[in-house]
């Protein structure tokens, strides 16, 4: 049986038609994507839920379809309707059913019918992910049972293991593709991601569209995690309940009033860049700060114009360097792959690493198993995760040669 | 099935041949229920031992001649897939024996289907989403649950139900706690053999006539005959006191266990 089960058109536009047969009132779509029903009437509340639309014609020419309100109800994929469409008149009418898409499809003659949404460009590229779900049925089949190594597991703890495989997998071999597009605030921070795990960068997006790295702050600043209020001899104050009182950062105040251009040299620059080489040049040797990185070398670290970021870790925010107010930002970071269903899906490039990664850790904690064995398996472990990686590198021979031919290099292909 | 007026005709003229004895219906019937329970019970440890062959790699793989998978060809008049139905007072699914399904006794429970239908979806207002999702149920004990339950990864799911075993007081059946609430269950299950019985009317001059229509054929399969006969003379002769046919009822039956097992 082949794996995409989708018609072309099932999959490009997220159509599917029938033709109806006299009478006939259940219509039965096979999409990949399940159909999301809220309600018929396009005036309840409810029918925005829906991820599709249907439109029905009499003689299914185009501009004919008209988006059916008639009543019916969507159960296991298929739409019921109450009464055959147009009553039998003709007796062979055409239906379509229209997954939401950003185009809004085809079929509806008015921007109100038109089926917009992004159901059918969730489903676009899903041929090369499976289903956690997936994953662990393959396994129960292909690698338990009598006969086999492990002859015996319970398909929680094959659950267990695949997730936290997918976990293990999403923070250092999937690729990572979650990011966020954000405009900072003037109080310079943003709230982590529901489902933040780590970052992977920080840049801003200057007015061309062009990535500009930021970079963190660990060196420059900080965020204290306790802020606590002191006495004259300096001994933290308590309240009515014995608890420390606390205030606000006077750290982190100074930080966000602070002109990065006094950090980065680049005030400096401005301001005394003739007249400092001018007293460098005439023998003055100044001891004003103008003079560093002239005299010592430059530190990279901070200089850099584009600007810092930083994590609070207390108020669980990001929090960012003060020339970089109202700028527009993209944080990429790396979930673990658990969060929605949506994100629990693994690369097919990284299907055997799952799998191997689920029998070693199902070998190597049960008794009784021969320390070959598990060995065997974690050898096979580390092949198959470096395998996706490397496939998941999406590393292209003509690429590294395209990047080469800038560095001079005589490279043969 | 095996002919419940076979077996018993057989035992009667084995009995006979040497004027040992007589056994009354009454004694056949209870020792035609007894032997039968003997031989079902006896397939579930057989069953485990000759998967042995499997699980050493050692079973071969011919046609006829797969010994557990003959084994497991014997278990298929009790093989049933029974509806289950939910009973909303004690939150629990249990088997209704009255229903069409099930009209014996369940002994064990094999793969455990629960069907959703309606997931729940974290939209307000909820929308129903129409997935229909037949998904394999672990059967685990209260201790399991309880900690499977505790961990979120493992946590019971549409995709990855799991249930254990109640006792409801509202049936003597078994009756099963299944999370998230499936909108049906259904359970291949071995059912308890029904009892045989070997009918009859009286006849003009006293004898006894068999009769076919209230009379119950073994549950057993036909290849079971040999050793429902054996099992029953076996018994028979504990009855009418004679020990040769114990003796030889007895090594007979002894053969054939250890040639089917070697």
């Amino acid at each position: 049986m082949s794996l995409a089960t989708e018609t072309n058109q099932q999959y490009y536009q997220g159509t599917q038609i029938f033709v109806a047969t006299t009478g006939q009132k259940d219509f039965t779509t096979t999409f990949d994507t399940n159909l999301i029903f809220g309600s018929n009437d396009n005036t309840s509340v409810k029918y925005a839920l829906n991820n599709f639309k249907v439109y029905t014609s009499q003689t299914g020419l185009p501009g004919s379809f008209f988006e059916d309100f008639a009543n019916y109800t969507v159960t296991n994929n298929i739409i019921s309707f109450e009464d055959a469409p147009f009553n039998n008149v003709p007796s062979t009418p055409y239906v379509v059913v229209q997954l939401k898409t950003l185009d809004g499809g085809k079929y509806g003659n008015t921007q109100a019918e038109k089926a917009y949404g992004n159901t059918v460009e969730e489903n676009y590229g899903s041929y090369q992910y499976l289903k956690l779900s997936d994953i662990v049925n393959n396994y129960m089949v292909g690698y338990v049972g009598d006969g086999k190594i492990i002859q015996s597991a319970k398909k929680s703890d094959v659950v267990f293991f695949a997730k936290r495989s997918l976990q293990e997998f999403s923070y250092d071999t999937l690729k990572s593709i979650k990011s966020q597009e954000l405009t900072i605030p003037s109080s310079l921070s943003l709230p982590i991601p529901q489902d933040y795990v780590n970052y992977v960068s920080f840049c801003y997006i200057d007015t061309l569209g062009v990535k500009r790295p930021l970079y963190p702050n660990n060196n420059l600043t900080t965020n204290p995690y306790y802020n606590l209020l002191q006495d004259s001899d300096g001994v933290p104050i308590q309240d009515n309940f014995g608890e420390n009182i606390e205030g606000t950062s006077i750290t982190e105040e100074r930080w966000k009033s602070a002109d990065d251009r006094l950090i980065n040299n680049q005030a400096f620059n401005q301001l005394y860049d003739n007249f400092a080489y001018g007293l460098y040049a005439e023998g003055w040797y100044g001891s004003g700060p103008w003079d560093w990185g002239r005299l010592y070398g430059l530190d990279p670290q901070t200089s850099q114009v584009n600007g810092w970021f930083g994590i609070n870790e207390r108020e669980g925010m990001f929090t960012f360097s003060s020339n970089l107010r109202d700028k527009l930002i993209v944080v990429d970071y790396i979930s673990d792959g658990l969060a929605y269903d949506l994100d629990t899906r693994i690369p097919k490039l990284a299907e055997e690493a799952m799998y191997m990664s689920i029998s070693y850790n199902l070998l190597a904690g049960r008794a009784n198993v021969s320390e070959g064995v598990v060995a065997r398996f974690k050898k096979d472990r580390r092949a198959a995760l470096r395998n996706a990686k490397i496939r998941l590198s999406n590393i292209k021979l003509d690429e590294i040669v395209q990047v080469m031919r800038g560095k001079s290099k005589w490279i043969k292909h | 099935m095996v002919n419940v007026n076979t077996v018993y005709q057989t035992v009667l003229y084995v009995l006979n041949k040497e004027q040992r004895g007589y056994i009354p219906p009454d004694e056949f019937n209870s020792l035609a229920e007894l032997v039968q329970e003997e031989i079902f019970q006896s397939y579930f440890p057989d069953g485990s031992q000759l998967n042995r062959q499997n699980q050493n790699n050692t079973q071969n793989d011919t046609e006829f001649f797969n010994i557990f998978k003959n084994l497991n060809y014997k278990l298929y008049p009790f093989e049933q897939e029974v509806e289950f139905f939910y009973d909303p007072t004690f939150d629990c699914w249990f088997n209704s024996q009255n229903s069409e399904y099930a009209i014996q006794p369940i002994y064990l429970l094999g793969e455990i289907i629960s069907s959703y239908s309606n997931g729940v979806t974290n939209t307000t207002p909820a929308a129903s989403v129409s997935p229909s999702i037949d998904s394999i149920t672990q059967l685990v004990s209260k201790k399991d649950y309880e900690k499977i339950i505790r961990s979120k990864l493992t946590a019971p799911t549409q995709q990855f139900p799991i249930c254990y075993q109640y006792s409801s007081p509202a049936t003597t059946s078994v009756s099963l706690k299944v999370f998230p609430l499936p909108k049906a269950l259904n359970i291949n299950c071995i059912l308890s053999p029904a009892s045989p019985r070997w009918s009859f009317q009286t006849g003009g001059l006293g004898q006894y006539i068999y009769n076919p229509s209230t009379s119950f054929n073994f549950t057993l399969d036909i290849s079971e005959q040999n050793n429902l006969i054996i099992g029953i003379l076996k018994y028979a002769g504990v009855v009418i006191n004679d020990p040769t046919i114990i003796e030889v009822a007895s090594q007979e039956a002894q053969k054939t266990s250890v040639n089917e097992k070697s």
